[in-house]
This record gives C-alpha cells, sequence and structure tokens, in this order.
C-alpha cells in the first residue's frame, strides 16, 4: 500500500464545517492566537517524534498502588492456602474422631453379647421401688 | 476494504505512520480544538487538554478495535482528556467539578482569547444555566455538528435520552436568547 488519503470531504461540506467552526468566535466570543493551529501543529509533531512507536503501557513497580495491589494479592493467596491447610488438617481429625467413636460403639455391641441375661434383676427392681411405692 | 480502514492501516504502518498522521492533524486539529474549548473554556486549558488528547490518540491507535469510526473514537479520546483535566482541577482545588465549572467559567470571561458582546456573554451564561449533561448534548450537536448516535457513544447514554436533552436544551436556550434580544433590542 503506498498511496492512502484520509476520505475526502466533498467542497460543500467543506465550506460548512469552516462556517460551522467560524461559528465559536460568532455566536460564543471565543477565539485564538495568530497561526495557532499551525503552531500547536508542530508541537504536537515533536512530542509525537520523540515517543517514535505507539507505547504499550508498561506497568511501574514503583508506582505506589500497583505495589500496594501486589502485596494485597500476595496476602490474599497465603491466607487462602493456610486456611485451605487448617481445613483440611480438621476435617482429617474429625474423620480420626468419628472412627473412634464407632470402634467404641461396636465394641459396646459385641462387649454386650458376652452378658448374661438375667431375670433376677427385674425382679428385684419390681419388688424393692415398684411395689413399696403401692 | 474501505478508505478508512486504508488509512488506519496507514496509521498503524512504520512507512506511513508520519504523513498518515500529519493529514489526521490537518483533518481534526481545529474541530477537537472547539470541542475542548467548550469544555474547558480558557484558551491555555484547551492547547494543553488538545496537546495530550493527540499524544493519547497516537499511543492508543494500535488499540483501536474500530468498533466505531475513527471519528468517533478521536472525540471520545478528546472528551475523556478533558475530564481528566477538570477532575485533575478538581482534585488540586479540592471543590467538586462544579464549582471548577463556575471557576473556569470566570477565567474565561478574564481570558485574553475571549472577545465577546453583551449578548455572546449572556449567551455563555445561558449555556451554564442547563444541567451539565444537557449543555454538553446542545454544544456537540449544534456546534459540533455530532450525529445523535456518536454523541450517545461518546457519553455513553441512550441515543433516546441524548434527543431528549438536545431538545430541552435547545428550547430553553432559544426562549432565554429570545427574551435576551428583545429586551437589549427592544423588538
Amino acid at each position: 500500500m503506498d498511496t492512502f488519503n484520509y476520505p475526502e470531504q466533498d467542497k460543500k461540506e467543506g465550506a460548512l464545517e469552516t462556517q460551522r467552526l467560524k461559528m465559536h468566535s460568532k455566536e460564543l466570543g471565543l477565539e485564538v492566537p495568530e497561526n495557532y493551529f499551525e503552531i500547536s501543529k508542530q508541537e504536537i509533531l515533536n512530542k509525537i517524534g520523540t515517543e517514535k512507536e505507539p507505547k504499550t503501557k508498561l506497568i511501574s513497580l514503583q508506582n505506589k498502588k500497583v505495589l500496594f495491589s501486589i502485596a494485597a494479592s500476595i496476602a490474599l493467596l497465603f491466607t487462602i492456602t493456610i486456611f485451605q491447610m487448617k481445613e483440611g488438617l480438621f476435617k482429617s481429625q474429625e474423620k480420626k474422631v468419628r472412627k473412634i467413636a464407632l470402634l467404641e460403639e461396636n465394641n459396646d455391641l459385641i462387649n454386650s453379647l458376652f452378658v448374661e441375661d438375667s431375670d433376677d434383676f427385674v425382679e428385684d427392681y419390681l419388688n424393692t421401688k415398684v411395689l413399696e411405692d403401692l | 476494504m474501505t478508505n478508512e480502514t486504508e488509512f488506519i492501516n496507514a496509521l498503524l504502518s512504520k512507512k506511513h505512520r508520519e504523513r498518515a498522521f500529519k493529514q489526521l492533524l490537518d483533518r481534526y486539529q481545529e474541530r477537537l480544538y472547539w470541542h475542548i474549548r467548550k469544555l474547558v473554556h480558557t484558551h491555555e486549558n484547551a492547547n494543553d487538554v488538545l496537546q495530550n488528547t493527540f499524544v493519547r490518540i497516537y499511543r492508543s491507535l494500535p488499540n483501536f478495535k474500530q468498533n466505531s469510526s475513527l471519528h468517533t473514537w478521536m472525540y471520545k479520546i478528546a472528551y475523556n482528556e478533558s475530564l481528566r483535566f477538570l477532575e485533575k482541577h478538581s482534585k488540586e482545588l479540592r471543590v467538586s467539578l462544579d464549582e471548577v465549572n463556575e471557576k473556569h467559567l470566570e477565567n474565561l470571561f478574564q481570558d485574553s482569547y475571549f472577545n465577546a458582546n453583551e449578548v455572546q456573554v449572556k449567551l455563555q451564561k445561558v449555556l451554564h444555566e442547563l444541567a451539565d449533561k444537557e449543555r454538553k448534548v446542545f454544544q456537540m450537536k449544534y456546534y459540533d455538528d455530532l450525529k445523535f448516535r456518536e454523541i450517545a457513544e461518546i457519553l455513553t447514554i441512550k441515543e433516546g435520552t441524548i434527543k431528549t436533552l438536545y431538545y430541552k436544551a435547545a428550547k430553553y436556550v432559544e426562549d432565554k436568547m429570545v427574551q435576551v434580544m428583545v429586551t437589549e433590542h427592544k423588538i
């Protein structure tokens, strides 16, 4: 691509635009210094000339906001990791307690199998407590 | 490929960038200057914002997604740069944006590049009686000749709302200025 041009305005459109721009001084009383637009154009081109390539934005690590954000992110990550580790620890401990409880419950059931059933206890209880109350 | 796309490609190519950017300046410098001047009032302020606007346009060209026209995109950058300038002043002076606007308007009346008769001064004051959004919409439509759709994109407000704001503002300005003309010239 060797030729290019900003899309052309037709003459009528261009004249209307010039008239409209003049409305700023005619209606609003706004003015600019002589040759302002030529001088300003050169100043802008000089500024851009020193830039050479359009820049992609670099984030400076010396910026306090950036440093604060990074520090906050690290702290958050650290807290989440610790929390997850603790949560894991609690869960495993809870599992152990449940296992022990289950074992003890099973032991009671097993032990009860070896206790002899006897009617004497019931008879004694009826004699001493229930009959006395009558 | 449209002319505009070709032109944008030229702006992005190493070979053509400088010439294309000069064309862009020729076409838009004055338009954007007036757009900015109405937002920041004095010539000195407008000059600062205009320079920053073109530097930002140049820097942001590689990120231009072409979701809007180049024309609208540049107006939006100019508008945002003006707002940034006003916000910076409001922070420095520790006052609200409305107060900064009032202060800048007072400065305008002292500006050596403000040469207005009584009616023009009155028009400036009437424009500042409008609500902030109404004034911006009125100026963008009436003086910058932007389309309702374009103003909606720049201000990120619905097109229907923009139309309502414009007609309300235009009616207010017209009524007030008729009153001024009747009193001043005893029509």
